[in-house]
Protein backbone atom coordinates (compact mmCIF):
# COMPACT_ATOMS: atom_id res chain seq x y z
CA UNK A 1 0.00 0.00 0.00
CA UNK A 2 2.93 2.62 0.83
CA UNK A 3 4.33 1.77 -2.88
CA UNK A 4 0.86 2.20 -4.63
CA UNK A 5 0.70 5.64 -2.47
CA UNK A 6 4.17 6.77 -3.71
CA UNK A 7 3.54 5.71 -7.01
CA UNK A 8 0.03 8.33 -6.73
CA UNK A 9 2.64 10.96 -4.90
CA UNK A 10 5.06 10.45 -8.10
CA UNK A 11 2.05 11.51 -10.28
CA UNK A 12 1.29 15.03 -8.23
CA UNK A 13 4.98 15.70 -8.01
CA UNK A 14 5.07 15.65 -12.08
CA UNK A 15 2.12 18.58 -11.71
CA UNK A 16 4.07 21.72 -10.59
CA UNK A 17 1.33 23.86 -9.38
CA UNK A 18 0.32 21.94 -6.96
CA UNK A 19 1.57 23.13 -3.63
CA UNK A 20 2.83 20.00 -1.23
CA UNK A 21 -0.25 21.08 1.14
CA UNK A 22 -2.53 20.10 -1.54
CA UNK A 23 -0.47 17.06 -2.57
CA UNK A 24 -0.54 16.26 1.70
CA UNK A 25 -4.45 16.49 1.11
CA UNK A 26 -3.99 14.70 -1.74
CA UNK A 27 -2.63 12.06 -0.46
CA UNK A 28 -4.66 11.20 2.43
CA UNK A 29 -7.41 10.78 0.61
CA UNK A 30 -6.07 8.55 -1.45
CA UNK A 31 -5.15 6.30 1.53
CA UNK A 32 -8.76 6.76 3.05
CA UNK A 33 -10.63 6.35 -0.62
CA UNK A 34 -11.83 2.75 -1.71
CA UNK A 35 -10.49 1.00 -5.16
CA UNK A 36 -12.77 3.16 -7.18
CA UNK A 37 -12.16 6.17 -5.87
CA UNK A 38 -8.36 5.69 -6.25
CA UNK A 39 -8.66 4.94 -10.23
CA UNK A 40 -10.86 7.75 -10.27
CA UNK A 41 -8.11 9.74 -8.76
CA UNK A 42 -5.10 8.52 -10.59
CA UNK A 43 -7.09 9.45 -13.97
CA UNK A 44 -7.85 12.83 -13.02
CA UNK A 45 -4.31 13.91 -12.24
CA UNK A 46 -3.20 11.64 -15.22
CA UNK A 47 -5.22 13.67 -17.35
CA UNK A 48 -4.20 16.68 -15.76
CA UNK A 49 -0.43 16.03 -16.76
CA UNK A 50 -1.83 15.06 -20.60
CA UNK A 51 -2.94 18.74 -20.46
CA UNK A 52 -0.57 20.38 -18.73
CA UNK A 53 2.02 18.67 -21.39
CA UNK A 54 -0.13 19.76 -24.06
CA UNK A 55 -0.45 23.23 -23.33
CA UNK A 56 3.54 23.65 -22.18
CA UNK A 57 3.96 22.43 -25.74
CA UNK A 58 1.59 25.11 -27.18
CA UNK A 59 3.97 27.63 -25.24
CA UNK A 60 7.11 26.50 -26.33
CA UNK A 61 5.92 25.56 -29.94
CA UNK A 62 4.68 29.54 -30.04
CA UNK A 63 8.20 30.92 -28.44
CA UNK A 64 10.38 28.59 -31.23
CA UNK A 65 8.50 30.33 -34.09
CA UNK A 66 8.51 33.51 -32.81
CA UNK A 67 12.72 32.71 -32.41
CA UNK A 68 12.58 31.48 -36.17
CA UNK A 69 11.20 34.72 -37.60
CA UNK A 70 13.82 36.58 -35.38
CA UNK A 71 16.50 34.47 -36.15
CA UNK A 72 15.28 34.87 -39.94
CA UNK A 73 15.02 38.87 -39.87
CA UNK A 74 18.74 38.70 -38.49
CA UNK A 75 19.92 36.02 -41.50
CA UNK A 76 18.22 37.88 -44.22
CA UNK A 77 19.85 41.16 -43.01
CA UNK A 78 22.78 39.72 -44.68
CA UNK A 79 24.17 40.43 -48.10
CA UNK B 1 16.90 29.72 -22.87
CA UNK B 2 20.54 31.36 -21.86
CA UNK B 3 20.66 34.75 -21.66
CA UNK B 4 23.39 36.90 -23.41
CA UNK B 5 24.80 40.57 -22.92
CA UNK B 6 22.05 43.48 -22.06
CA UNK B 7 19.57 40.29 -21.94
CA UNK B 8 19.56 38.49 -25.50
CA UNK B 9 19.04 35.26 -25.89
CA UNK B 10 22.64 34.01 -26.30
CA UNK B 11 21.84 32.75 -29.78
CA UNK B 12 21.24 35.88 -31.15
CA UNK B 13 25.03 37.33 -29.88
CA UNK B 14 26.21 34.40 -31.48
CA UNK B 15 23.82 35.03 -34.61
CA UNK B 16 24.62 38.69 -35.78
CA UNK B 17 29.09 37.53 -35.63
CA UNK B 18 29.50 38.28 -39.56
CA UNK B 19 26.48 40.39 -40.23
CA UNK B 20 26.18 44.42 -39.44
CA UNK B 21 22.92 45.19 -36.83
CA UNK B 22 23.10 48.42 -39.42
CA UNK B 23 21.76 45.97 -42.24
CA UNK B 24 19.02 44.82 -40.17
CA UNK B 25 17.69 47.92 -39.70
CA UNK B 26 18.24 48.83 -43.40
CA UNK B 27 16.44 45.59 -44.14
CA UNK B 28 13.71 45.20 -42.01
CA UNK B 29 13.14 48.98 -40.64
CA UNK B 30 13.93 47.47 -37.57
CA UNK B 31 17.13 47.48 -35.16
CA UNK B 32 18.52 45.02 -33.01
CA UNK B 33 16.81 46.14 -30.26
CA UNK B 34 13.51 45.79 -31.66
CA UNK B 35 13.38 43.07 -33.35
CA UNK B 36 14.68 41.49 -30.08
CA UNK B 37 11.44 43.48 -28.04
CA UNK B 38 9.26 41.75 -30.76
CA UNK B 39 10.59 38.41 -29.68
CA UNK B 40 10.12 38.89 -25.72
CA UNK B 41 6.37 40.36 -26.68
CA UNK B 42 5.48 37.17 -27.99
CA UNK B 43 7.48 35.18 -25.56
CA UNK B 44 5.31 37.15 -22.76
CA UNK B 45 2.08 36.20 -24.68
CA UNK B 46 2.36 32.86 -25.08
CA UNK B 47 3.76 33.10 -21.41
CA UNK B 48 0.05 34.45 -20.69
CA UNK B 49 -1.47 32.16 -22.48
CA UNK B 50 0.36 29.37 -20.61
CA UNK B 51 0.07 30.37 -17.08
CA UNK B 52 -4.17 31.58 -17.90
CA UNK B 53 -3.98 27.46 -18.72
CA UNK B 54 -2.54 26.52 -15.73
CA UNK B 55 -4.28 28.41 -13.12
CA UNK B 56 -7.27 27.02 -14.58
CA UNK B 57 -5.90 23.43 -14.70
CA UNK B 58 -5.40 24.33 -10.78
CA UNK B 59 -8.43 25.24 -10.29
CA UNK B 60 -9.74 21.81 -11.55
CA UNK B 61 -8.03 20.18 -9.29
CA UNK B 62 -8.82 22.34 -6.24
CA UNK B 63 -12.53 21.58 -7.12
CA UNK B 64 -11.77 17.56 -7.70
CA UNK B 65 -10.06 17.67 -4.19
CA UNK B 66 -12.56 19.56 -2.37
CA UNK B 67 -15.37 17.12 -4.27
CA UNK B 68 -13.31 13.98 -2.91
CA UNK B 69 -13.54 15.16 0.41
CA UNK B 70 -17.01 15.21 0.68
CA UNK B 71 -17.94 12.33 -0.95
CA UNK B 72 -15.12 9.72 0.08
CA UNK B 73 -16.65 7.53 2.78
CA UNK B 74 -14.70 7.02 5.66
CA UNK B 75 -15.36 3.70 7.92
CA UNK B 76 -16.64 4.37 11.60
CA UNK B 77 -13.47 3.72 13.49
CA UNK B 78 -11.70 6.09 12.14
CA UNK B 79 -12.33 9.17 14.67
CA UNK B 80 -9.70 11.46 13.64
CA UNK B 81 -10.36 14.19 11.78
CA UNK B 82 -7.95 16.09 9.34
CA UNK B 83 -8.18 20.29 8.71
CA UNK B 84 -5.05 21.74 6.46
CA UNK B 85 -4.29 25.18 5.38
CA UNK B 86 -3.74 25.53 1.99
CA UNK B 87 -2.33 28.44 0.11
CA UNK B 88 -5.55 28.30 -1.61
CA UNK B 89 -8.04 28.23 1.52
CA UNK B 90 -9.12 25.70 3.96
CA UNK B 91 -9.93 22.27 3.17
CA UNK B 92 -11.58 19.99 5.12
CA UNK B 93 -11.38 16.57 5.21
CA UNK B 94 -14.71 15.35 6.52
CA UNK B 95 -14.29 12.20 9.11
CA UNK B 96 -10.47 11.48 8.84
CA UNK B 97 -7.44 8.79 9.38
CA UNK B 98 -6.91 5.94 10.84
CA UNK B 99 -3.66 5.19 13.04
CA UNK B 100 -2.23 3.71 10.61
CA UNK B 101 -3.22 6.11 7.44
CA UNK B 102 -1.37 8.57 9.23
CA UNK B 103 1.73 6.79 9.66
CA UNK B 104 1.44 5.44 6.32
CA UNK B 105 0.46 9.48 5.11
CA UNK B 106 3.85 9.92 7.60
CA UNK B 107 6.65 7.42 6.06
CA UNK B 108 5.40 8.94 2.34
CA UNK B 109 6.89 11.96 3.06
CA UNK B 110 9.57 9.99 5.29
CA UNK B 111 10.52 12.83 7.90
CA UNK B 112 8.99 11.95 10.54
CA UNK B 113 10.76 11.35 13.52
CA UNK B 114 9.82 10.51 16.83
CA UNK B 115 9.92 13.95 18.98
CA UNK B 116 10.64 15.69 15.75
CA UNK B 117 7.98 17.53 13.63
CA UNK B 118 9.65 18.00 10.08
CA UNK B 119 7.50 19.83 7.60
CA UNK B 120 4.93 17.51 6.92
CA UNK B 121 4.77 16.19 10.55
CA UNK B 122 4.19 19.81 11.66
CA UNK B 123 1.82 20.13 8.81
CA UNK B 124 -0.16 16.90 10.30
CA UNK B 125 0.26 17.31 13.93
CA UNK B 126 -1.42 21.23 13.95
CA UNK B 127 -4.05 19.43 11.31
CA UNK B 128 -4.90 16.99 13.64
CA UNK B 129 -8.04 17.99 16.45
CA UNK B 130 -6.49 19.09 19.83
CA UNK B 131 -6.37 16.92 22.45
CA UNK B 132 -6.26 13.30 19.91
CA UNK B 133 -3.17 11.69 20.93
CA UNK B 134 -3.22 9.73 17.68
CA UNK B 135 0.44 10.60 17.04
CA UNK B 136 2.09 9.58 20.01
CA UNK B 137 -0.39 6.62 20.00
CA UNK B 138 0.81 5.69 16.61
CA UNK B 139 4.32 5.72 17.03
CA UNK B 140 4.12 3.24 20.51
CA UNK B 141 1.68 0.73 18.15
CA UNK B 142 4.52 0.72 15.42
CA UNK B 143 7.47 0.23 18.06
CA UNK B 144 5.18 -2.65 19.06
CA UNK B 145 6.08 -4.13 15.40
CA UNK B 146 9.32 -3.03 15.31
CA UNK B 147 11.04 -3.57 18.85
CA UNK B 148 14.39 -3.81 17.14
CA UNK B 149 14.50 0.12 17.00
CA UNK B 150 16.43 1.52 19.93
CA UNK B 151 17.00 5.24 19.24
CA UNK B 152 13.92 6.93 19.06
CA UNK B 153 15.29 9.26 16.66
CA UNK B 154 15.63 6.87 14.57
CA UNK B 155 13.53 7.28 11.01
CA UNK B 156 10.04 5.78 11.38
Amino acid sequence: MIDETKKFKNILDKLPYISEAEKTIACSLYIVSDESKRKEMVEFYQNQIMEHEKYLKEYQDKVDAAREVLKQKIFDSKV
Amino acid sequence: MSEGKEGKPGWIEKAVVGYTVGKLEKITGMTLDEAVEEFKKVQQEARGIYDDHTKSLQEKSLQFLNLAADTVTLPENKKASLLLQTGLGTIGIPGGLSLGDCMELLRVYQNFRHGDAGVGTAELIAALLPGTPIIEFGIQRWRKKHPVTKNPSNNI
